[in-house]
């Protein structure tokens, strides 16, 4: 057990240190994506009037997106305080996204950009590695690989109890860092059980594909795919062909009015409209999952041209199952308190990792010093690399965002790529400063390099803030007696973040001449 | 550098990703069972395969924490390719006589 938890962590924690760092931020997403997207940073709350669906929102709909396949109109909400028209072309059913003032329904300016939702998200869940789902796998393996570290790390620790009130922050470098991987390790331990093993329940489609396949083999022996038959069955995901006949779409109002007579008023916030204009088509209908831990995945499909009810899905207690373990994932509820647990959970993992890696190498040091290997060297420079240049790739994404030119294109391409690429350079950047700083000093080299990228982090952070000031004015007393949340959130929080950075290099400078004198003391 | 130097870390290596394949394999194909076997006991088929799916989860970390804490590999390898085995024909079999 205790190689399973070593080897586990050495291997696979710098990859779950950036799974753990892109799923705390994506507990804010919604929140980021106001900080990236100056134009959505307005004000919503559920007693406001919603536009209305006919009047209002289907010419906006008729005028820029008649033909196209599919519709979605997404109601804004407190967390995403704008009307969202998503739309394919005739061409292609990749859905172009427009964003509206929620009570005016001007177009808001398009923000240029992927936010937290559209790549720190993802990044959590798939590494931006779509191919055959390279990413997700990667992330799976890392998931199974902390559950097994978390299991085998409870066995391995005997004397949990007492290691949960040993923290013993001024003894020797070394202890204190294990004590902190010990005591953080052990509070959160029903977190990170939770939240791994949620993790991996959610995105079971992808590493349990052939589940289905003998439950479902009279579906399959008369041509229809075992995966398709349970979605449809489980989670009420159905296809319906077009007729390829004209038909006229019926007012959405009265549908969403009878939705709500079963699910209470305002609950529904997402409408999607396939085949508008054909005689086939349908309206599905979904509703908030804020009230509820619990994900919602009940809906209403109504008949395109009569507006009739084609069918209500409701998930079976079993499925509803599965969407509470996903709730507990996607943290869609609405509740502050908790959201913020949730992100201070996730940094905890982060601390645990982190300490982790730490107390590897340190404990490694002495022996590489013995037999003249490398290997330290090179893990020590990997996990600076993992959690300073990871930490520091985000902050070159928000700073990207803040001081780019507003254009489609930049160098050729488009801005939001530019974000996502600056991202990668920084990241490229600190590993190759990680392994010339380590490479070239073997003996001290990790603490100068861990001291420096802490210090870059606390200056990329402050410079974030000031950009976000001098783009949009919006500088940090004014968001806080304005009572903008989510900017003045992320302004503190980077400020955070940089103090923390700051003390971290202070203490890691401290440490250098201590090392020095050991290590003459050592020869 | 010893030839041993060599082998020792690739045989390591090779048991370590080996049996995470194994236990993998054999998870999904408990996966499978279960679903059958619970679909069979008179809940839906929908039902079914969600509480197989979700686990999954549970039998791999059990077999990969079981594999990994065995004294013994060859042990490990022949009880988790029994295990695979069984789960990957049971249904097979149980199909046949239905």
């Amino acid at each position: 057990m205790g190689e399973l938890h070593t080897w586990a962590g050495v291997l696979l924690g710098v990859l779950l240190f950036a799974v753990f760092w892109t799923g705390s931020l994506s507990v804010f997403d919604k929140e980021i994506d106001r900080w990236m997207m100056p134009s959505t940073r307005l004000h919503w709350d559920d007693s406001m009037q919603r536009p209305s669906l006919d009047r209002d929102i289907r010419p906006l709909l008729e005028q820029r997106a008649a033909n196209a396949p599919v519709w979605t109109i997404i109601l804004p909400l407190e967390r995403t305080p704008f009307l969202t028209l998503t739309y394919g072309s005739e061409e292609s059913r990749k859905s172009s996204r427009d964003l509206f003032h929620p009570i005016t329904l001007e177009p808001l300016a398009k923000p240029l950009t992927l936010g937290a939702s559209g790549f720190i998200y993802p990044f959590h869940h798939n590494l931006t590695l779509r191919y055959k789902n390279i990413g997700a796998w990667l992330v799976g393996i890392a998931g199974m690989a902390m559950l097994c570290l978390l299991v085998s790390g409870v066995v391995i620790h005997r004397k949990l109890f007492s290691e949960f009130f040993t923290l013993r922050l001024h003894r020797a470098f070394g202890r204190s860092t294990l004590d902190v991987h010990n005591v953080a390790g052990v509070a959160l331990l029903p977190f990170h059980l939770l939240i791994t093993l949620s993790g991996l329940i959610v995105a079971f489609a992808i590493y349990y594909p052939d589940a289905p396949q003998h439950t479902y083999r009279e579906q399959v022996q008369s041509g229809v795919s075992a995966e398709r038959a349970f979605l449809g069955e489980a989670l009420g995901r159905i296809r319906l062909r077009a007729a390829k006949e004209p038909g006229e779409l019926a007012p959405l109002e009265p549908m969403v009015a009878k939705a709500e007579q079963h699910w209470g008023p305002g609950s529904v916030y997402l409408l999607r409209v396939n085949n508008p204009k054909d005689a086939n088509g349908n309206v599905l209908l979904r509703r908030t999952s804020h009230s509820s831990v619990t994900k919602d995945i009940d809906n209403f499909r109504f008949a395109n041209v009569s507006g009739e009810v084609m069918g209500r899905f409701q998930a079976s207690a079993m499925v509803n199952t599965w969407n509470f373990i996903a709730g507990l994932h996607y943290i869609q509820f609405r509740h502050d308190a908790l959201r913020w647990l949730y992100f201070l959970g996730g940094l905890g993992g982060c601390v645990v990792i982190a300490t982790g890696l730490f107390f590897w190498t340190q404990a490694r040091r002495k022996k590489q010093q013995r037999h003249g290997h490398l290997g330290v060297s090179l893990l020590d420079a990997l996990s600076i690399a993992g959690v300073c240049g990871v930490i520091l790739a985000t902050l070159a994404f928000l700073l990207a965002n803040r001081c780019l030119p507003m254009q489609e294109q930049l160098f050729g391409l488009g801005r939001a790529r530019v974000e996502i690429l600056s991202f990668y350079a920084l990241w490229l950047v600190a590993s190759a400063h990680a392994v010339w700083r380590v490479m070239r000093d073997q003996r001290l080299g990790y603490l100068h390099a861990w001291r420096e990228q802490c210090t870059a982090i606390a200056l990329l952070a402050v410079l974030a803030v000031l950009a976000n000031w001098l783009t949009t004015g919006d500088h940090l007393l004014a968001t806080l007696r304005s009572g903008n949340g989510p900017v003045a959130g992320t302004d503190l929080c980077l400020l955070a973040a940089a103090a923390l950075a700051l003390l971290a290099a202070h203490k890691l400078r401290r440490r250098v001449p201590q090392e020095e004198t050991l290590e003459v003391a050592h020869v | 550098m010893h030839l041993r130097d060599v082998i020792q870390p690739a045989t390591t290596a090779t048991h370590v990703v080996g049996l995470c394949a194994l236990a993998y394999f054999a998870s999904a194909q408990l996966v499978g069972l279960s679903g059958m076997l619970t679909w069979w006991a008179g809940m839906s088929q929908g039902d079914a395969v969600m509480l197989a799916l979700m686990l999954g989860f549970i039998y791999l970390l059990l077999l990969l924490l079981w594999g990994f804490s065995r004294e013994r590999r060859r042990n490990a390898w022949l009880l988790l390719g029994g295990l695979s085995l069984l789960a990957w024909g049971t249904p097979l079999l149980l199909q046949v006589q239905a």
